[in-house]
């Protein structure tokens, strides 16, 4: 459907695209990097908890 | 992607039932105040969106589509409110009609329905900043940085993209904030197992030189390394267990008895005091100032409201809100307590080594009640741990900062050890004094025992410290990257605002302010806006600007900023009376920059300057039917538009009721109009006069004679170029126009009374219709019948060069071949 598609500038997707690809040439581990990109990209705001979550995607006991 | 062919209004705000017919093109709404004209813009974002700004915004308590949406007289019958519109879809090549009622704002019937429709629709009814108003145009100039930014980040769906940065930044807030408590706890631990070593310092050959001395007392073999998991009592069996009427360390009970009063000791000594004093002293001066006081408290209330809002209610009081613009709110507010929230930082830095001071009193005293309840018989040690409850209390008051009274109040009790816990202290000591001394065996084994357990703590204390820092520099990474990755591209996205809102003032202000400059200069949650002005500087719009160009400004703003957003979905505009401050000059030159830089836009303009809508007209932004004006409104009848949409229909009009008077005044007023119109773009002379107060007779005439006087300059250069089909019909116009300035007898302006308008009052029908006749038949020579725009003298100042319309339709060389005269 070519024609759904708005048009638009999505510049927070752009900007949030490129910011997990920013995380991917430091040593963040890829486990968090893809649980952000997975809340970033797919909620449209993501909250403090879900953000907390992902930073923290395997909690060990100390 | 849409425009607007028709909207019907029925019992909408101030309008009964109207209709008008845009047909897809620019549009102009004129009359004066009060008369329905932001009806029709509300009508047109109701029929849009199902909402109007105007009912919802800032301000608007108590007011409300539903309830206020509907005429006055209707408003038990939202049903009855209705917008019906009629748009065209260009992608889809497509006529929908979205018909929308008040009752069922949100659910519009509409017609066809398809998929790809309701994606469009739903597109433009999340982007109502089609519609500017001056509000907006003041908030996006004059704004303060903070608000500015709020503004155009809404206008540009940056809120996203803000509101992820304040989340990862409040994550990395609380990560480092964590690392404290954790090093505390560390340092706490660490202490408690060189009281229990007896060693100075940490390391791990002084650990195991001071173990392995019990171990060999015991006949246990030495430890040879110290890894994550040795145990110092490795090798202790039952055979070593302490006899069970004496289960406590006299010795390390010492210690840790004269720990706890070294360190009671230390927190009353003059550097602790000190510290204490002038803290107390900081939050006595922050309280003094109420709004600071009040401040921190709102400040705390609102980060916590941030934080917990994730439904479409306030968190607070459970009133219904759209999230984002929830947190919109709140983040306005808690931008205006940045300075307070910086105030409250440098105190909680401060307070940090006095709780740490306070948290090692906890933890030594915290030993001496083990002792005292392992001792036999067991002491009571009440004081000590209603103070220690009492301390653990406070600490959380401080740690929460909620409000400067509490938290002064809290730090207040907590460097004073009451004399009760000092005097259980001593009771302690005596009970420990008096057990027998223990064998060297007895105590090495308790030794290896109490440092294996605080060795333990010291272990787990670590771990926690380090996954604390490593919470700590992971958030802060990932806020650094974040930061640099968003401010980079919000950067670029305003460096490209810039450039196109510098092209377009430059453009409305060329004569002048040519070499215009602007800077927008985003910082974190702020948008600074300093323009050029005249070489002198950089400074906020309002600071030398006239009120008019900072008007110029909020359009070439809002122009360059929908141009990012929609790009070329940037296809419908409103602007509901944004350039009343804006001189006839540049105007005009804000009719030319719409139509250059956006041919593809319709623009619906509101104005209650009449000479500001015929402007449109004779600029050719607008056509001959491309507006509507009302000339008053009753709560009854809602707006009354002028019968006609047309000068000479309204002549007509008055002239088929016999009214001449009226159809002189309209004639007279309109020639008056528009020969200053044809003389300002012909470059036609005129007398002049310092008042500026030119008369008709001053006007008219020199309009039409520098007309027929370019006419013939036009025919005389086609002629130096051997251009002779284009002479020819420069001839035939210039005929055209002579035949019908005749007809006018405008060259016996001052002779003949039946052309002076002095004498048309008094003229019948039958002979002022003729007059009437001659002057339409004659200005319409004068304008472009394709873009309905008058003809024009190109450059404007200097040498002629040529003789234009708008649309360029006409092109008439006025440049001679050289050599040829």
């Amino acid at each position: 459907m070519p024609h759904t598609k708005p048009d638009i500038h999505d510049i927070p997707t752009t900007i949030f695209q490129e910011f997990i690809a920013k995380l991917r040439e430091t040593d963040v581990a890829e486990e968090i990097i893809a649980a952000l990109e997975k809340v970033i990209l797919q909620e449209k705001a993501p909250t403090e908890a879900a953000l907390r979550t992902a930073l923290a995607p395997t909690e060990k006991t100390p | 992607m849409i425009r607007i062919e028709e909207i019907s209004i029925t019992e909408f705000r101030g309008i009964r039932n109207l209709t008008l017919k845009l047909g897809g093109k620019n549009f102009a709404i004129s009359g004066p105040n009060g008369t329905g004209k932001s009806g029709i813009v509300d009508a047109i974002e109701f029929g849009l969106t199902g909402s109007v700004s105007r009912l919802s915004g800032k301000g608007t308590g108590g007011i409300s589509v539903k309830e206020h949406g509907p005429h006055v007289d209707y408003r038990n019958k939202p049903d009855d409110a209705r917008v019906v519109l009629k748009i065209s879809i260009s992608t889809l090549g497509q006529t929908v009609t979205i018909d929308r009622t008040v009752k069922n704002a949100k659910t519009p019937t509409i017609t066809p329905q398809s998929a790809e429709i309701t994606a469009i629709l739903d597109n433009v009814a999340e982007h109502p900043e089609f519609v500017l108003s001056r509000r907006e145009l003041i908030d996006y100039v004059l704004a303060a940085p903070g608000d500015r930014a709020r503004e155009i980040q809404a206008l540009l769906r940056l809120e996203r993209v803000e509101s992820l940065r304040t989340n990862l930044q409040r994550i990395a807030n609380a990560a480092q904030k964590a690392v404290e408590p954790a090093k505390r706890e560390r340092t706490s631990a660490v202490e408690s197992l060189l009281s229990a070593l007896q060693i100075p310092q940490l390391s791990q050959e002084k650990l195991l030189e001071a173990a392995n001395a019990r171990r060999t007392m015991l006949g246990l073999p030495a430890i040879a390394a110290l890894t994550a998991t040795t145990s110092l009592r490795d090798g202790l069996d039952s055979s070593h267990e302490k006899p069970a009427e004496q289960p406590i360390s006299k010795k390390q009970a010492l210690i840790d008895l004269q720990t706890a009063r070294e360190l009671i000791a230390r927190i009353q000594d003059d550097s602790i005091k000190g510290q204490h004093a002038e803290i107390t002293a900081n939050l006595s001066a922050l309280q003094s100032d109420p709004l600071v006081a009040a401040g921190v408290t709102r400040e705390k209330l609102l980060a916590d409201a941030l934080a917990q809002a994730e439904e479409d209610t306030c968190p607070v009081c459970d009133t219904p809100w759209e999230l984002e613009k929830l947190k919109e709110h709140i983040r306005g507010k808690l931008a205006e307590l940045e300075e307070v929230a910086k105030k409250r930082e440098a105190i909680q830095r401060k307070m940090s080594p006095l709780l740490e001071a306070a948290q090692r009193i906890d933890d030594a005293l915290q030993r001496c009640e083990y002792h005292a309840k392992a001792g036999t018989p067991p002491l009571t040690v009440v004081s000590s741990e209603a103070f220690r409850l009492e301390c653990r209390q406070r600490f959380e008051v401080i740690d929460r900062f909620v409000s400067l009274a509490e938290t002064s109040s809290a730090l207040e009790g907590l460097v004073v050890v009451p004399a009760k816990v000092v005097a259980e202290l001593d009771a302690i000591e005596a009970a420990v004094k008096s057990i027998p001394n223990p064998t060297d065996a007895d105590a090495a084994r308790d030794y290896l025992t109490i440092a294996q357990e605080r060795l333990e703590r010291v272990r787990h204390a670590g771990m926690r410290l380090k996954k604390a820092e490593a919470d700590a520099t992971l958030a802060d990474k990932v806020f650094e990257v974040y930061g640099s990755v968003a401010t980079k591209a919000l950067e670029g996205l305003y460096k490209q605002v810039e450039a196109d809102f510098t092209e377009f003032y430059r453009f409305l202000n060329e004569e002048d302010e040519g070499s215009f400059s602007a800077r927008l200069v985003p910082s974190i949650g702020k948008l600074g806006f300093d323009v050029d002005f005249y070489g002198r500087g950089y400074f906020p719009p309002g600071a030398y600007h006239s009120e008019g160009h900072q008007d110029g400004m909020g359009v070439c703003l809002y122009l360059a900023l929908m141009k990012h957003v929609l790009e070329s979905g940037f296809t419908l505009a409103v602007l509901d009376d944004v350039l009343m401050s804006v001189d006839a000059g540049h105007r005009r030159k804000v009719c030319a920059l719409l139509k250059a830089h956006f041919p593809h836009t319709q623009f619906i303009l509101t104005t209650h300057d009449d000479v500001w809508h015929r402007h449109m007209r004779t600029e050719g932004l607008i056509g001959n039917d491309g507006f509507a004006r009302f000339r008053k409104w009753s709560v009854d009848e809602g707006p009354t538009e002028w019968d006609d949409r047309d000068v000479w229909a309204e002549i007509d009009g008055a002239l088929g009721k016999h009214n001449i008077r009226e159809a002189a005044g309209l004639l007279r007023h309109y020639l008056e109009y528009v020969s200053a119109e044809i003389c300002h773009r012909l470059r036609a002379p005129v007398a002049f006069r310092g008042d500026g107060l030119h008369q008709l007779g001053d006007l008219l005439p020199s309009a039409v004679g520098q007309f027929r006087s370019l006419l013939k300059e036009g025919k005389a250069a086609e002629q130096s170029w051997g251009k002779t089909e284009a002479h020819d019909a420069i001839d035939v116009r210039e005929k055209k126009v002579a035949e019908a300035a005749a007809k006018t007898l405008i060259e016996q302006w001052q002779t003949n009374p039946a052309v002076h308008y002095n004498a048309w009052a008094n003229l019948q029908k039958e002979d002022f219709a003729p007059v009437v006749e001659s002057y339409r038949a004659l200005l319409a020579l004068m304008f472009c019948p394709d873009c309905a725009g008058c003809y024009s003298v190109s450059p404007d100042r200097g040498p002629r060069e040529g003789l234009r319309c708008t649309c360029g339709t006409t092109n008439i060389n006025l440049k001679k071949k050289k050599g040829k005269g």
